[in-house]
């Protein structure tokens, strides 16, 4: 009997981002890391903060399971992004769009992440409906991310949340679609795009 | 010139293999009032000689009576004093483009013809659209939904209006594409590529 496969998604993002909650959402089975009392300058902004990793499971079907890792949020986790990254499919990555401090972390750990890896992104700007937020316009300036998708999201509901992994998993089918295409099929596809309408 | 009936999508699907094909070339068109307008573009640009002036004409073209249309290939590239890109003109345009009830009626009956669709995630936020939130609202409900056609969103929009700016400018820019032409284009492909893996996980999350 072939083995069964497993597909792994990363969920990433500075500090307080959500990506605990994002897992819990879109996945069956979750082992969340330890929740420890925030101990650096951080406990100013939240009580409990993730040691370790979360992880959660999805049941696609018999033959295909999916792994979500949410890595936690301090920059000094960065080593493991090696160990994760190998074989994901692609990465959500989680920003607090009130906060100044960690959209400069955001800076850095997507400088880091580009750094090491060319998986696709899909960047989720969580917290949108407060007065403070930074508008989206805003932060793909602050973040150079002209080039990648920016999906406002309250990981708290559940569709925001599916929404974030459809759509890396679209772009994933996107990005794919444009290395297979070689010009003659390219034609093809262009020519059965069209929506007759002439 | 072709003719056809105003206020059909025609005028748009011809611009949008225009912008598709990136040719050189000039789109001529004749509104129902009589005036002969055209419109330069070359490589995904538009070559104007006054950016006001070429702001009127592509207004003409998205809220009046089109009549008659043609594409005029050019071989070489056009030559005018300046170029913006398409896009940030025809999101600009639309912005400040005003329809009247019965064209945004027709409209709408047009864009509810169209099948289920695949969006393409586009930051319009970044080109100043107005519409950027409701354009990520198309967008994401093409992902919920696993049959989404046109019509289903218009049917959510309680500013219509808004809901067929995002139809227009997203038709124009080739930014949705019938969702059975994206599924052919992977039966091919193995079971174990990263896009069958997503396309399988795709439906399993859409029935979370």
């Amino acid at each position: 009997m072939a083995s069964k496969e497993i597909a792994k998604i990363l969920i990433t993002g500075p500090f307080a981002s959500g990506k605990t909650t994002l897992i819990k959402f879109v996945s069956e089975e979750q082992f969340s890391g330890k929740e420890v009392q925030t101990s650096d300058i951080l406990s100013r902004y939240k009580a409990m903060t993730t040691v370790g990793l979360d992880f959660g499971i999805l049941h696609v079907d018999e033959m295909l399971d999916v792994h979500l890792f949410g890595t936690p949020g301090q920059a000094r986790f960065n080593f493991m992004w090696d160990i994760l990254a190998k074989g994901a499919l692609g990465t959500i990555f989680l920003i607090d769009s009130t906060s100044d401090r960690a959209i400069s972390e955001a800076q850095k750990m997507l400088a880091f992440f580009r750094s090491k890896s060319d998986l696709p992104i899909i960047i989720g700007a969580t917290k949108q409906d407060l007065p403070e937020a930074k508008s989206l316009a805003e932060l793909t300036e602050a973040l150079d991310i002209q080039q990648d998708p920016l999906i406002p999201c309250d990981v708290r509901k559940k569709e925001d949340s599916k929404v974030l992994i459809l759509s890396l998993l679209q772009e994933i089918i996107t990005r794919a679609a444009a290395q297979d295409l070689s010009d003659d099929n390219l034609d093809q596809l262009n020519n059965s795009e069209e929506l007759d309408l002439l | 010139m072709s003719d056809y009936t105003p206020y059909s999508l025609k005028h748009f699907t011809a611009l949008r293999k225009v912008l598709k094909s990136k040719q050189s070339g000039t789109l001529l068109f004749q509104t129902s009032s009589g005036n002969k307008k055209r419109l330069q573009f070359s490589q995904s640009q538009i070559i104007h000689n006054g950016e006001a002036y070429m702001q009127e004409t592509l207004h003409s073209f998205f809220s009046e009576n089109i009549t008659s249309i043609a594409w005029r290939k050019e071989n070489t590239s056009l030559l005018g004093e300046q170029a913006i890109s398409s896009v940030s003109a025809i999101c600009s345009c639309l912005n400040d483009v005003k329809w009247s009830p019965s064209q945004v009626q027709k409209l709408t009956f047009e864009f509810s013809k169209l099948p289920s669709v695949n969006v393409r995630m586009v930051a319009l936020h970044q080109y100043a659209f107005r519409d950027s939130l409701i354009y990520l609202q198309f967008y994401q409900n093409s992902l919920l939904q696993h049959h989404f056609r046109p019509a289903d969103f218009l049917k959510e929009g309680a500013t219509i209006t808004s809901h067929v700016r995002v139809l227009v400018l997203a038709y124009c820019l080739n930014l949705f594409v019938p969702r059975t032409t994206v599924q052919n284009v992977h039966t091919h492909e193995h079971k174990k590529e990263p896009s069958s893996l997503a396309e399988r996980i795709l439906q399993r999350v859409r029935g979370i």
